[in-house]
């Protein structure tokens, strides 16, 4: 039972630990080229692991969609699509390379326009939430209201053409814009060093799960 | 040549700092004040309602890889996904997994695990639930969109670092009738999950986000440090405003130290 505890938590919190220090160290401090070396090394380490889950993400959408078809399961037929098409670019990509002519073939005339499709659904989108937000009954979305019209207005030629004071109002909306922006990145940023230090601390254990508290 | 890297001191400072007060707070045994954070009060009610629906919660951590600078956000929402994974374990309720990076599959299937074994149900857990998509943006964000349709979640709960994705899930989240909970730490997508989801998580509060569901006291008064951080940034912010409009650079110079 010790033994699983240490394994489990103790270890991996020290790892954590070191790795840490190390990698802050290199950061702020002026540290020997040995240290920085290992710093460097150990970040190289991490993405090769990362990649090593790779394997495990094509583990995951083998059992997913195989089970999906053997289930038949709601849209299981897009599950054969999936892996049919998973299978195509799998063997063009191994046998001429992910940069052949043949594979960058695949890659435009499948991938690019599925992907293309996806992103122009975004100016949908932005209507649609406009109107659902512009729907909303209080003060905020009136102040966002008269921000937006400004800000269409001053943009628009039409609104420098009817009054000067357009463009000006829209550029000076960009200032409170700012402030809040900047807010925003300070925030966050506290929010991630406490983050980053709780988990250095050992303090932050979900990334051991629920065995690490 | 100092110890210290050039422009780094202040930097290092407000890093000892946080670790200082980190230290501090998390050994008090009485439980600090911590402001109501609506969005993650509503994750519980979402997963009771999707029980009572009899349809699933479904949950992502977006596309970025752990070894990237968003790590923070995706531990943040990884200890949700433990108490989101405790939670429907208890009710019988499922949890979907929809996984962008591979980095993040092992540690996410785990943590599934491990909640529904700390709930007490272990057969809860499901392989199958946790599903890895990709990390390239649009065809996660279709397949997203693909699990919304097919498998109905009742409640949709995103937190952690969202780009342009973020709008077509809030918007298809309304479509399907479900309860969005979002929180993103990228700034100019973070107003993408505020006119669309129901409920959303700003700045620090994605990283307060497990801490506040876990209830547990040193972990709350650990994260209420954050809070006089902010204050101390406000107050040198102020200073700064006032010193640059008297002319004054002291102040910046002293904070690119």
């Amino acid at each position: 039972m010790k033994m699983s505890e240490t394994l489990k938590t103790k270890i991996p919190k020290l790892i954590i630990f070191l790795c840490g220090v190390l990698t802050i160290a290199d950061l702020y401090l002026n540290v020997p080229v040995s240290v920085h070396n290992s710093a460097i090394t150990l970040q190289k380490i991490a993405m090769v692991i990362s990649a090593f889950s790779i394997g495990l993400g094509v583990a995951s959408i083998l059992t997913h969609h195989g089970g999906a078809i053997m289930r038949r399961t709601g849209g299981w037929y897009f599950s054969i699509w999936l892996l049919v098409l998973f299978a195509i670019f799998a063997i063009v990509g191994f046998a001429y390379g992910p940069t052949s002519d043949q594979y960058m073939w695949l890659f435009n005339n499948i991938f690019v326009p599925v992907n293309q499709t996806m992103y122009s659904l975004l100016g949908v989108f932005i209507v649609y939430a406009l109107y659902r937000t512009f729907q909303a009954k209080n003060i905020e979305v009136g102040v966002m209201i008269v921000v937006s019209l400004f800000t269409l207005i001053g943009r628009a030629p039409i609104g420098g053409y009817l009054w000067s004071g357009f463009p000006a109002i829209r550029e000076w909306c960009k200032i409170l814009n700012l402030g809040g922006y900047r807010a925003f990145i300070i925030v966050s940023a506290i929010g991630a060093v406490a983050m980053g230090i709780r988990v250095l601390l050992g303090r932050e254990t979900s990334i051991l799960g629920r065995g690490g508290e | 040549m100092g110890i210290l890297s050039e422009g780094q001191t202040c930097a290092l400072l407000l890093f000892a700092l946080v670790a200082i007060l980190e230290i501090y707070f998390h050994g008090q045994k009485t439980a600090r004040h911590l402001r109501r954070i609506e969005g993650v009060e509503k994750i519980d009610e979402a997963i009771r309602r999707a029980t009572e629906m009899g349809r699933p919660v479904l949950s992502s951590t977006g596309i970025d890889p752990l070894y990237s600078t968003c790590a923070p956000a995706i531990i943040a929402n990884l200890d949700v996904i433990g108490h989101l994974a405790q939670e429907t374990a208890k009710l019988g309720t499922q949890l979907i997994l929809a996984i962008g990076p591979s980095d993040v599959l092992p540690l996410a299937t785990e943590i599934y695990r491990e909640g529904c074994v700390a709930a007490g149900v272990p057969e809860a857990f499901r392989e199958d639930n946790v599903r890895f998509i990709t990390d390239e943006q649009w065809p996660y964000t279709a397949a997203i969109f693909g699990i919304m349709e097919r498998e109905k979640p009742a409640a949709n709960i995103f937190i952690g670092r969202y780009h342009a994705e973020a709008l077509h899930f809030g918007v298809i989240g309304k479509r399907t009738g479900a309860i969005t909970i979002a929180g993103n730490t990228e700034l100019g997508m973070s107003s993408f999950f505020v006119v669309s989801c129901d409920y959303t998580l700003l700045g620090e509060e994605v990283y307060a986000a497990g801490a506040y569901l876990s209830n547990n006291i040193s972990r709350i008064n650990a994260i209420s440090s954050q809070d006089i951080i902010k204050w101390i940034s406000v107050a040198l912010t102020m200073i700064g405003a006032i010193a640059v409009t008297m002319g004054s650079s002291i102040f910046t110079n002293i904070l690119s130290l």
